[in-house]
C-alpha cells in the first residue's frame, strides 16, 4: 500500500519554484532545501544577509480573558517564568511531558498593541512545523476552556532576515532612520515597502537579525522586494540546508535531534531557560527537580572531528577504551571553521571538558574527535 | 534523450554503474578518474574528498577514497585497476570543483592502467546516460 501524503505549501512555494529552488519535504511541508549552493548561502548569512521562508513554523494565537490570563494558563505547560513577560517581550522555552522530556521547543510572545495584527492580540506561540498539531492538542488539553488556541498560518506567514547587513536591508526597505529596532527577544510593528509587518528580534542562525510576520497575501511581494532592496548589500535567499549548518555552528538544538520527548532541557544544556525556583507548578517540574538533585546521567557535548570525515545523526560515540558512551544527534561541516563538527550526548559520570578526546564510529571506523566549547561559532 | 554534450562529457569518457568515470584517450597507458555529473548532483555540495597517496595501487572496484558532501558520504571505487600517478590536490582547498566541473577541474586521480582490457567492460557516455534514465524509471 502506498500512502500519498499531501504536503503543505507556504504562500511562497511558487516563488521558490520559479527561482529554481531544490525542494524537500520537511515536517509535512514542501520547503526549499537550497536556492544555489549550501555553502554560499551559509557564508552569505555570516557575511551579509540571508532571507529564509519559515512559514512552515506554527503560528499559534493563545487568547484568554486577558493576556495575563492566557500567559498564566500557558505557564503550567512550560518551565520558563512567563510572569516576567510584558507587552512586546518574547522568551524561548519548551513544552515538557511529565518526565521533563521535550515535546517541542517554542517561543512565547506577549504581543504589543498593533494596528494590523489583531489575531495576535494577546499571546503568540511559534513552534516547530512537525510538532504544531501535537502542540495544539497539548495546549488545548491543558489550558482552561476560557483560553482559545488558534492556528494562524492560513492568515500569516513568517520569513527570517538574518546576518550582519539585516538592518541595512530593513533601512533600504522603508524602515525610517528614526525607527528604533526591537531589542533582542522583543517584537514590534513596522512598515516595510508599504506592507505592515511584525519584526521579532530572534533567529536560528547565530547572527543578529529579525523574524518577520506578515499577512500571507502580501508575503510574496515582501519577499521579492526585500531581495531587490538588499541585492547591493549581498542578500540571498537561503534554504533549509544552510539553515541547519548555521544553527549547528551556533549549537542551537533541533527538535527531533538534540531535543526529543526523552531528553530534558537540563540534559540539552538549556538549564538557563528552566526556572525551577518559580512558585508556580508546571508539567515536568518534579522530574526536572529530581534530575537536578540527582545529577545528570548524560551530557550534551560539542566536538570537532580531527579527520576530514563527517559524523552523522545516530553515529556512535566511544571513549578511549572503545566502549560506546553515546550517540551523535547532529553532524555536518562547519562552513565557517571549515571543519567537521557535531553534537550529541554521552553517558559519562562527569561532563566531558573541552580538549577531551572521544571517538566517533563513522562508516565502520572509529575516528578521533575533540570536545570543544559550546557553541562552535559566536558572532 | 540526454546527450553527452548536455553535461560536457568529454569524448573518451567511460563509466561504471557506481557513477565513477575514466577519461582515457585511445592508445594511452594512463587515464583520469573522477565521479559523474549525476553522482555530484546526488551528493550535493561536496566538502571533503579523501584521496590515496601517489604510488598506491588498486584492483578494479577497490575503494580509493571517500567523498563527503553537506548531506552524505560515499565511498569512491576505482573503475579499472591502476597505480596512482597523481591526485588532484586542488580538491583539498576547492572540493566544490567536483560540483562545478566534474569532468574537468574536478578530476580526482591520474592512474597508470594495469590492464587496458578492463576498459572494455565500462559504459560509454551514451550507454551511461541511458542507464541513468532506465534507473530513474524503475
Amino acid at each position: 500500500m502506498t500512502v500519498q501524503m499531501t504536503l503543505r505549501k507556504t504562500p511562497l512555494n511558487q516563488t521558490h519554484r520559479d527561482h529554481g529552488a531544490k525542494m524537500v519535504e520537511f515536517g509535512g511541508w514542501d520547503m526549499p532545501l537550497q536556492f544555489s549552493k549550501v555553502l554560499e548561502e551559509h557564508h552569505a548569512v555570516r557575511q551579509a544577509a540571508g532571507l529564509f521562508d519559515i512559514s512552515h513554523m506554527g503560528l499559534v494565537a493563545v487568547t484568554g480573558e486577558t493576556p495575563q490570563h492566557a500567559l498564566e494558563a500557558l505557564n503550567f505547560l512550560v518551565p520558563q517564568d512567563l510572569s516576567k513577560l510584558y507587552p512586546g517581550k518574547a522568551v524561548y522555552t519548551q513544552f515538557l511531558n511529565e518526565s521533563g522530556g521535550c515535546i517541542d521547543d517554542i517561543i512565547v510572545y506577549w504581543m504589543p498593541e498593533t494596528a494590523h495584527f489583531h489575531s495576535f492580540s494577546q499571546v503568540l506561540v511559534i513552534c516547530n512545523a512537525a510538532n504544531t498539531d501535537k502542540d495544539m492538542a497539548w495546549m488545548t488539553r491543558h489550558v482552561p476552556d476560557s483560553v482559545s488556541i488558534a492556528w494562524s498560518n492560513d492568515q500569516f506567514s513568517l520569513i527570517a532576515l538574518q546576518g550582519p547587513q539585516f538592518e541595512a536591508v530593513l533601512r533600504a526597505s522603508g524602515l525610517t532612520t528614526d525607527a528604533v529596532l526591537p531589542k533582542r527577544f522583543h517584537i514590534a510593528e513596522y512598515v516595510l515597502h508599504g506592507i505592515p509587518v511584525l519584526l521579532s528580534r530572534t533567529g536560528y542562525t547565530g547572527e543578529d537579525g529579525v523574524e518577520i510576520i506578515v499577512a500571507s497575501e502580501r508575503v510574496a511581494e515582501l519577499w521579492t522586494k526585500l531581495l531587490e532592496s538588499g541585492a547591493s548589500l549581498g542578500i540571498r535567499p537561503v534554504g533549509l540546508a544552510a539553515r541547519d549548518t548555521l544553527r549547528l555552528e551556533a549549537a542551537y538544538p533541533l527538535h527531533g535531534s538534540e531535543l526529543t520527548e526523552s531528553i530534558t532541557p537540563l540534559e540539552a544544556g538549556l538549564g538557563w531557560s528552566v526556572k525551577l525556583d518559580q512558585p508556580g507548578d508546571f508539567i515536568g517540574k518534579t522530574a526536572l527537580i529530581h534530575q537536578r538533585d540527582q545529577g545528570l546521567k548524560r551530557h550534551f557535548v560539542c566536538f570537532e572531528v580531527i579527520k576530514q570525515s563527517i559524523a552523522r545523526h545516530h553515529d556512535v560515540l566511544y571513549d578511549a577504551n572503545g566502549t560506546p558512551i553515546g550517540e551523535v544527534t547532529s553532524g555536518s561541516i562547519s562552513p565557517t571553521l571549515n571543519k567537521p563538527v557535531g553534537v550529541g550526548y554521552v553517558a559519562t559520570p562527569v561532563a566531558p571538558q573541552p580538549g577531551d578526546a572521544l571517538w566517533v564510529g563513522i562508516r565502520g571506523n572509529k575516528v578521533e574527535a575533540h570536545v570543544v566549547e559550546r557553541p562552535f561559532y559566536r558572532k | 534523450m540526454a546527450k553527452p554534450e548536455d553535461f560536457d562529457i568529454p569524448a573518451g569518457t567511460l563509466f561504471t554503474e557506481t557513477h565513477e568515470y575514466v577519461l582515457w584517450d585511445e592508445g594511452e597507458d594512463r587515464a583520469r578518474v573522477g565521479i559523474s555529473h549525476y553522482a555530484a548532483e546526488q551528493l550535493g555540495d561536496v566538502v571533503f574528498v579523501e584521496m590515496p597517496g601517489i604510488g598506491e595501487s588498486f584492483e578494479q572496484g577497490d575503494s580509493f577514497g571517500t567523498i563527503e558532501s553537506v548531506k552524505a558520504a560515499s565511498d569512491l571505487y576505482i573503475p579499472v585497476a591502476g597505480e596512482v600517478l597523481a591526485v588532484n590536490t586542488q580538491l583539498t582547498s576547492e572540493p566544490e570543483l567536483v560540483n562545478d566541473n566534474c569532468y574537468g577541474d574536478g578530476w580526482m586521480l591520474e592512474i597508470l592502467l594495469k590492464d587496458a582490457e578492463q576498459l572494455k567492460g565500462l559504459m560509454s557516455a551514451e550507454r551511461y546516460l541511458a542507464f541513468l534514465e532506465e534507473s530513474a524509471n524503475v
